[in-house]
């Protein structure tokens, strides 16, 4: 069971990174009382996590004052549409790939399949209309464009991608899946990559975030890391704390950003991703990571998604039938980086049961 | 939705049928209706309507298929006529099924002899977990149907011959949906401009 902890004080700086084990959730106060929260993820009775943490500390949803979609897979949405119905008074933020054409044929094209399963781009879709019926403020996020400013509290957020060279690569992704005259429908799968989710730059007080989403490295300049460090629009930053892109897989790691937009040694906090028989981070990603910083954390190290327990029949019939079955109705586990919005890289961990410090092996 | 439904199996008959449809027995409940889109709704009822016409009303024991939402076995189960004529013989009930885990899939990935699948428990209607099965699992008929964004079903359950003899049973069939029409392209654009205006103002 995690610790339930107090909320912080108005000056202090609070990031929880929440991971079940597939979903990632990061919840950010932005001093003063007020808070963001990047992507979602759920427990297993539904209600989204971000929101969970809020209300075990006493603060209610209408504390909530930015709402960010780094992407549409369903590892970061799953619950977002509640989020924005639940948060009255947050700036909704979206990728500006996800306004294009493009994307909003996949959504209304899955929209008629109706099936009971969530996935990335219908629950997308309905964060878009729930965003649209409720007439609420919305930015689409951009490289370098900022979505959030509070003077009072020293505050500010920005959008360090998607470049426009990597819009256009994701208009390419979508339209592989677009619906074509004579082929069959289908629920619209997850596409490998996401060349267009938002990397975020937030600044409170003293304190630099940098927030990796899920980006990747790309060959072409333009894209990826190498269009973020390279960028001169950006603003200037030494990150003190790393939500590390990708879950820590080999290919979001990019030497220039460690080396360029984050603090030697910084706190770093990264959620793991289990599909199939894909495991991330890998060993050798563990690795990589702990020789980077001895401050980094892995919200959930056990698999934690056992398969719901079933009749004895069932679970026979199961085992025979499938070469693997685990659960992602798991409870989310959860890592607190705090630290004075004037006291930067002087943070306090608060670690769940089931989080693990990632350090260096032999 | 009852878990102990019961479908029953029969042998095809001359009045029509093949080895894969799944008669219901007289008065049992049937598989698990999947939801089903309202413009589809529209075309199923009224194919069912022409069925139904064609039959003639009647009573007795009826015949379902698996769902189909081919444009050309456009069925939905709700409308399906619930009885045959009198004067085509019921078919023999030969074995029936009695469920006890039922699950809707979507297919994730496909592997060379392998797939994986998100997986809600229809049961529960809250457990949401992944699988990975053999293609092997999956009858020939449905093979070319095992595509990423595919949906499927799978039941858990007893079989019971109407020897008596019982065995447990895994049963995954898919969801043969519609083409897409150009009608439907220009109904997904238009619903696109509109949700852009929203989004623009």
């Amino acid at each position: 069971m995690t610790e339930e902890l107090a909320a912080p004080s108005p000056a202090e700086v609070d990031v929880t990174i929440i991971g079940p084990g597939r979903g990632e959730c990061v919840v950010v106060h932005l001093g003063g009382g007020k808070w963001a929260i990047v992507d979602s993820c759920v427990h297993p009775d539904g209600t989204a996590a971000g929101l969970r943490y809020l209300a075990g500390m006493g603060v209610g949803s209408e504390a909530v004052a930015l709402l960010v979609a780094t992407h549409w897979h369903d590892d970061h949405i799953r619950g977002f549409s509640q989020l924005v119905e639940e948060c009255p008074a947050a700036v909704v933020a979206l990728s500006t790939a996800l306004k294009r054409d493009e994307f909003l044929t996949l959504v209304e094209s899955d929209s008629d399949l109706l099936v009971r399963s969530m996935s990335g781009v219908r629950e997308m879709g309905r964060s878009i209309k729930a965003l649209v019926g409720s007439a609420r403020q919305h930015e689409f996020a951009i490289a370098d464009r900022r979505l959030y400013r509070d003077e009072a509290n020293r505050a500010e957020a920005w959008a360090l991608s998607p470049s426009s060279a990597s819009v256009q690569q994701a208009m390419e992704g979508f339209g592989e899946l677009l619906p074509k005259r004579g082929a069959s429908r289908r629920a619209i799968p997850r596409p490998a990559r996401n060349p267009a989710c938002v990397v975020l730059f937030i600044k409170v007080g003293d304190v630099e975030l940098l927030l990796g989403a899920d980006l990747e490295c790309s060959s072409d300049p333009s894209q990826g890391w190498s269009a973020i460090v390279s960028s001169a629009a950006r603003p200037r930053m030494r990150a003190h704390f790393l939500k590390v892109p990708h879950h820590g897989s080999a290919d979001s790691h990019d030497d220039a950003m460690w080396s360029h937009l984050v603090e030697h040694h910084a706190h770093a906090g990264l959620t793991p991703f289990r599909s199939g028989s894909v495991r991330l981070p890998r060993p050798t990603d563990v690795q990589r990571i702990a020789t980077l910083t001895p401050n980094a954390w892995l919200t959930r190290h056990d698999d934690g998604g056992k398969s719901k327990r079933r009749s004895r029949a069932v679970e026979k019939t199961i085992n025979e039938a499938t070469r693997r079955m685990r659960s992602v109705s798991v409870e989310p586990a959860r890592v607190t980086f705090r630290c004075g919005a004037d006291h930067a890289g002087e943070w306090t961990v608060t670690p769940s049961p089931q989080s693990q410090n990632l350090v260096v092996t032999p | 939705m009852s878990l102990a439904e019961e479908l029953s199996f029969e042998e095809p008959s001359s009045e029509g049928g093949t080895t894969d449809e799944i008669g219901i027995a007289s008065g049992a409940t049937t598989r698990p209706a999947p939801r089903w889109p309202s413009r589809h709704d529209r075309a199923a009822d009224r194919d069912a309507f022409e069925l139904r016409n064609q039959l003639g009303g009647s009573s007795g024991t009826t015949t379902a298929k698996p769902p189909l939402e081919s444009a050309t076995a456009s069925a939905n189960p709700v409308a399906l006529p619930l009885s045959l004529p009198r004067d085509i013989p019921p078919p023999r009930r030969t074995a029936t099924f009695k469920a006890l885990q039922q699950f809707e899939g979507r297919v994730l990935d496909v592997g060379p002899d392998w797939f994986s699948a998100a997986l809600f428990d229809m049961t529960d209607e809250i457990t949401e977990e992944e699988a990975e099965f053999d293609l092997d699992e999956v009858s020939s008929d449905d093979r070319s149907l095992v595509v990423p964004g595919a949906i499927f079903y799978w039941s858990i359950g007893y079989r019971t011959e109407r020897s008596g003899e019982r065995s447990r049973t895994s049963l995954i069939w898919f969801r043969r949906l519609p083409v897409w029409g150009e009608r439907d392209l220009e109904d997904v654009q238009a619903r696109v401009a509109a949700l852009r205006t929203a989004l623009d103002r």
